[in-house]
């Protein structure tokens, strides 16, 4: 196994007032791979997430573990050493955007926070027509009309294409999706998961996916890591964990889940086109 | 958007003529009997009755009630009792010194408002948000007239920081010219400092302690809505960037936060014009229209009082207008086209 991109090691997470979300997790995600995390709500899988970005809401820190990407350490327990090179798309979309911004001015405000993070000259116009790019990139066809648009004049599917959009233009080399199809109409959801595989793939992104529905995960990952109560119950290929579950609580899982497996033997590389 | 901006006015026009004839009704339910007041302590029955019948007075009331609209939609709001003085006149002469002291004080109360509400979200449950907790509930549990003599026993008499409580400006100095009707203002304009500063220090204490009193509901309201847009989806995408506090908090937090404050100036604005104004004008000697409908409400004053209520009505309904469009400036969610 060539060197993982994230490794994180003995996660744990908990509130101010003692009680424990996240305990003693493992999990790695390798270069282009998509990794997921499953469970139900309240299995501490979207907190690992947050945390992971310095993300987590007032009230709740790690307590202990640490974490590396590409080999560099940048957690260390409740300590965020450095800002890890990944970028985050968030579950409800619309409300991930700020409601009194139009689009073109998000991704504006974004473009040249990069630009002044990276020590170069900004100029608007340039902007602008990189803002048009990213939204072209990720299947806008009317990228001017969008950047004039404010959130809620737009579906949720678009709203996310844009995150993505933005997620991405800060060249992370790992993508962490919180339930990123929750509540989007089934087609869009498809559209979506579809947009999120090949932008990935092309850039060679890898993905941390977090969701409740096994069968987004058999669609997307080609490992899955299965959360309950704030435990890792399980962390194995898809293959593996849809056709020989070892836990009982993963049986569970898919069989309140239906008919959702992969068919067995479809290599990773396939899937992940 | 032309369209729009006629539907909301013809919306305030309808407001007015609603305050215009709730006024009406309850100013006839007062007690008391204006003529009387108005012919004085030894005046006969017959005297009386003479003054009842020139004011119209015991004509029945729908017949009262035409009358009055007619006199209003000529902007005529009839003549006090006590002295016969058009009403126009006389709240116009006064209304700028209300207006200097309402807007004055509704500015201190928003910057005031704005600024500790903001501190409080930033250091929450630190000890700067519990300094202005205990400020906001010292703010709200005070009665305006009490710290107002309190103030005046120490900041003036004691410390001598502002004026004596004699009006806009002190003995010894004339007003301005009349450009804006605003002493200080039209003192500067005219390049007449001592005059200004005089009038600013007159004005000060009174628009503190309005201004003061009514911040308390801009803080709380300023401080759970900057929490809460702190706290929102959008400011996490925002540090999922790695935007710095400051960005986040002015673009994120502040300009959020920004669209109930709006709304609550409203209710401010009330308070400081309708309430808390005329116990202050009481108190610092404010020729504002605030005393006069405190004069005329001792006095019964009938058409002094419906007047004043009238004006008052006014006013508040063009501010609430304004503010919607503003409102709708500042939330693009809010569409006024759509809203009825």
């Amino acid at each position: 196994m060539t060197t993982p991109l994230l490794s994180v090691r003995g996660l744990s997470i908990g509130t101010d007032a003692g009680v424990e979300l996240v305990r003693d997790l493992d999990l790695e995600v390798g270069p282009g791979e998509v990794v997921g995390i499953v469970g139900e709500s309240g299995s501490g899988k979207t907190m690992t997430a947050l945390s992971l970005l310095g993300l987590l809401p007032s009230g709740v820190a790690v307590t202990g573990g640490e974490a590396s990407l590409d080999g560099v350490r940048f957690l260390d327990g409740p300590r965020m050493l450095r800002r890890p090179n990944a970028s985050m798309i968030f579950q409800n979309p619309t409300a991930a955007l700020n409601p009194t911004a139009r689009i073109g001015a998000q991704i504006d405000r974004l473009l040249r926070f990069l630009d002044r993070s990276a020590g170069r000259g900004s100029d608007r116009r340039a902007r602008r027509s990189r803002a048009v790019e990213l939204l072209r990139s990720v299947g806008i066809s009317n990228p001017e009309n969008v950047l004039g648009r404010f959130p809620h004049q737009l579906s949720g599917g678009m709203n996310q294409r844009v995150m993505i959009a933005m997620a991405i233009s800060l060249r992370p080399s790992l993508l962490i999706a919180d339930e990123p199809t929750t509540g989007l109409d089934v087609t869009v959801q498809a559209q979506i998961l579809q947009l999120i595989r090949t932008t990935v793939a092309e850039h060679g992104i890898g993905v941390l996916f977090v969701s409740h529905d096994m069968g987004v995960i058999a669609q997307m990952c080609q490992r899955v890591a299965v959360m309950l109560h704030g435990d890792l119950r399980e962390f194995a290929g898809v293959d593996d964990v849809f056709h020989r579950p070892r836990d009982p609580y993963t049986r569970e899982l898919l069989a309140a889940a239906g008919d959702v497996r992969p068919a067995e033997g479809v290599t990773d590389g396939a899937r992940a086109r | 958007m032309l369209r729009t901006v006629g539907k909301r006015l013809g919306v305030a026009l309808l407001s007015i003529l609603g305050v215009a004839v709730l006024t009406f009704f309850i100013t006839q339910l007062l007690p008391g009997d204006p003529a009387r007041i108005a012919a004085g302590q030894y005046a006969t029955e017959d005297q009386v009755a003479q003054i009842r019948e020139r004011y119209g007075l015991d004509d029945p009331v729908p017949a009262q009630f035409a009358h009055y609209l007619g006199d209003l939609a000529h902007l005529d709001l009839g003549s006090s009792v006590r002295n016969d003085q058009p009403v126009r006149e006389e709240i116009t002469s006064r209304f700028s010194a209300t207006l200097e002291l309402g807007l004055t004080a509704l500015l201190i109360a928003v910057v005031l408002g704005v600024g500790l509400g903001v501190a409080a979200a930033i250091y929450r449950d630190r000890l700067v948000d519990r300094l202005v907790q205990v400020y906001v509930v010292l703010a709200t549990a005070t009665a305006v007239f009490w710290i107002a003599l309190v103030a005046i026993t120490t900041l003036v008499n004691d410390l001598g920081v502002f004026n004596s409580p004699t009006g806009r400006l002190p003995r010894g100095y004339s007003p301005p010219g009349d450009i804006t009707g605003f002493y200080v203002v039209d003192a500067l304009l005219h390049g007449d400092l001592g005059t200004a500063g005089a009038a600013l220090r007159s004005l000060l204490l009174p628009a503190l302690l309005l201004g003061g009193l009514a911040s308390a509901s801009v803080v709380k309201i300023v401080r759970s809505a900057t929490i809460k847009a702190l706290e929102s989806d959008y400011a996490r995408t925002s540090r999922s960037f790695g935007y710095s506090r400051t960005s986040i908090l002015f673009r994120d937090g502040l300009r959020n936060s920004l669209l109930p404050v709006i709304t609550n100036v409203g209710l401010v604005a009330g308070f400081v014009l309708a309430g808390g104004d005329v116990i202050v004008e009481q108190l610092f000697a404010w020729p504002g229209i605030g005393g006069y409908a405190y004069a005329s409400l001792a006095n019964n004053d009938l058409y002094a009082l419906r007047g004043y209520v009238i004006v008052i009505g006014v006013v508040y309904v063009l501010i609430n207008t304004a503010l919607e469009f503003l409102y709708s400036w500042a939330d693009p969610r809010v569409n006024l086209a759509e809203a009825r």
